[in-house]
């Protein structure tokens, strides 16, 4: 049967695809530190009924081969890592990460990296995330607290009415070779794999590590006008594939109509 | 695909059974162009693919029965052309400008591509989305950015990390690009029909930029609706040839 349907096909599902993750991002327009994703196509396998290079009946090489595609498909998400706009907040626990690197919070045990740096204070005056995730290092915020600060390389100071210290930690921001390779759980937060390295500590303002900036949020990397475009690009896409398919179904229906 | 034009044997063959056997190969024709069409069309979103065209060829074939007969061959041809480039920002990110291939490694051997949408993996390598390390004089090329200044690409190919020369990235052409094996995955291999992979010497690269796909959907939808005519007509041809068939059977030589 017509090979063409199924390209069409797949054409389709790859637009379909492409309309998941842009509407994904569209969604997390508003959500702190979320990282817009990109999906990337890939042609598929080619049926070769002639290769180029192969000689004919009269001894000479045939220049073009003959290679019917079929179809294309999704080949990954790329999670794009450029910087988000940052928003003035004026909360002594809202902190951006300018430049690379992520918070470290444990949840349910487990090791995860964020770059949503709303962070609150839980009942034992741990600083938390809004799931209430505590961030590594732990730091417990002494009662009599009234003002938290942390400079740009990370020191971090409880200090009381009076101005008194309290108590004060450093910060550690993590970064990995590869962020795009970092797998995405949800709720803002990201696993380690193969892909993106081992997390590699250090401190705020060090080495390739970007600064704390104190009362700022990072928003959402998503440009709603690029997504927009992407959004009415791959509806044209799929319908015109629809149109494909119109056309082998007719294509079908004549062969069919041969036979009176 | 301006140079993609066909015409069709018309007016009935003095000997029928031919004239089954020619529209029958025209349909066949035209239902791997729409195989073409639709691939193309699938490929509307993907990174640097370059669309197909076929063109038909005519050739004689051997007499039968004095009647000169032709038939239709076809010819595959890529449209190396150059597709339009967007900007992504993102600096792994890559366009050819002009001619060349990107140069993969892959278990099975080299292969080019111009998709340019590359990223790193855990040992700081340029690899593809499939993660194949993108060559960079002629070995993979390494981009540990320590410093967080950054990775930049001048325009004609060399790597800076830290304002610290890393390489220069492979970019080849091929004499008969043409003849390359479409391997799928936007990989092509070199055949002998294409030749060896040769440096080129001037390389325009651009980061931050993405080749599209070369295809025009106007284009492709209006070769689409030439192609669904001409298979119309061809089952047009049949269905008379069969009705001359039919009056020859049944009328020709009964009594009056």
């Amino acid at each position: 049967m017509f090979r063409g349907l199924w390209s069409a096909a797949s054409g389709m599902n790859s637009m379909q695809f492409n309309m998941d993750v842009i509407s994904n991002n569209l969604a997390n327009t508003n959500t702190v530190g979320f990282k817009r994703s990109r999906a990337d196509f890939e042609d598929l396998l080619y049926q070769t009924t002639r290769m180029p290079g192969t000689q004919n009946a009269d001894g000479t090489q045939v220049p073009t081969g003959m290679q019917i595609g079929m179809g294309s498909r999704p080949a990954a998400v790329q999670k794009i890592f450029t910087q988000g706009d940052y928003e003035s907040t004026g909360n002594d626990l809202d902190w951006a990460i300018e430049g690379r690197g992520f918070f470290k919070v444990v949840s349910n045990g487990e090791e995860l990296y964020t770059r949503a740096g709303a962070f609150k204070l839980d009942k034992d005056g741990f600083v938390v995330t809004s799931n209430g995730d505590r961030l590594q290092p732990e730091f417990a915020v002494p009662i009599n607290t009234t003002h938290i600060t942390i400079d740009p390389y990370g020191l971090l100071v409880a200090a009381d009415a009076k101005g008194n210290a309290l108590a004060s930690a450093q910060l550690s921001i993590y970064d990995f070779a590869n962020p795009a390779g970092l797998y995405s759980v949800g709720r803002n937060l990201f696993r380690p794999t193969n892909a993106s390295g081992d997390p590699v500590e250090g401190a705020p303002g060090t080495e390739n590590f970007g600064t704390i900036a104190q009362g700022f949020l990072e928003q959402s990397n998503v440009d709603v006008v690029k997504e927009m475009v992407s959004m009415i690009i791959t509806q044209r896409a799929y319908e015109i594939n629809s149109k494909s398919v119109q056309t082998a179904d007719d294509m079908l229906g004549i062969a069919a109509n041969l036979k009176r | 695909m301006q140079n993609i034009g066909f015409s069709f044997s018309q007016g009935l063959h003095p000997h029928t059974r031919l004239g089954h056997i020619e529209a029958l190969e025209g349909a066949i024709l035209l239902e791997r162009r729409q195989q073409v069409i639709s691939n193309n069309l699938a490929n509307t979103n993907t990174a640097g693919f370059k669309k197909q065209g076929l063109t038909f060829e005519e050739y004689l074939l051997p007499q039968i029965d004095n009647t000169r007969r032709t038939a239709k061959g076809e010819i595959e041809k890529t449209l190396f052309t150059q597709g339009p480039t967007h900007e992504t920002g993102n600096p792994l990110d890559f366009a050819i400008e002009g001619e060349g291939f990107f140069v993969v490694q892959t278990p099975a051997g080299n292969r080019y591509t111009r998709a340019g949408n590359f990223t790193l993996d855990a040992q700081n390598q340029l690899v593809t989305q499939e993660g194949y390390p993108v060559l960079g004089d002629g070995a993979p090329i390494i981009l540990q950015d320590t410093t967080g200044k950054g990775i930049w690409l001048s325009e004609d190919g060399r790597f800076f990390v830290d304002e610290t020369e890393m390489g220069r990235i492979d970019v080849v052409n091929f004499t008969n690009p043409d003849g390359l094996d479409r391997m799928g995955q936007n990989l092509y291999a070199e055949t002998q029909a294409s030749g060896q992979p040769a440096p080129l010497e001037t390389v325009h690269v651009r980061q931050g930029f993405i080749e599209d796909s070369n295809i025009n959907p106007v284009e492709e939808m209006v070769n689409m609706i030439d192609m669904f005519r001409a298979y119309e007509v061809q089952q047009k041809t049949l269905q008379s040839v069969d009705h001359l068939d039919d009056k020859a059977v049944n009328e020709v030589g009964r009594p009056v």
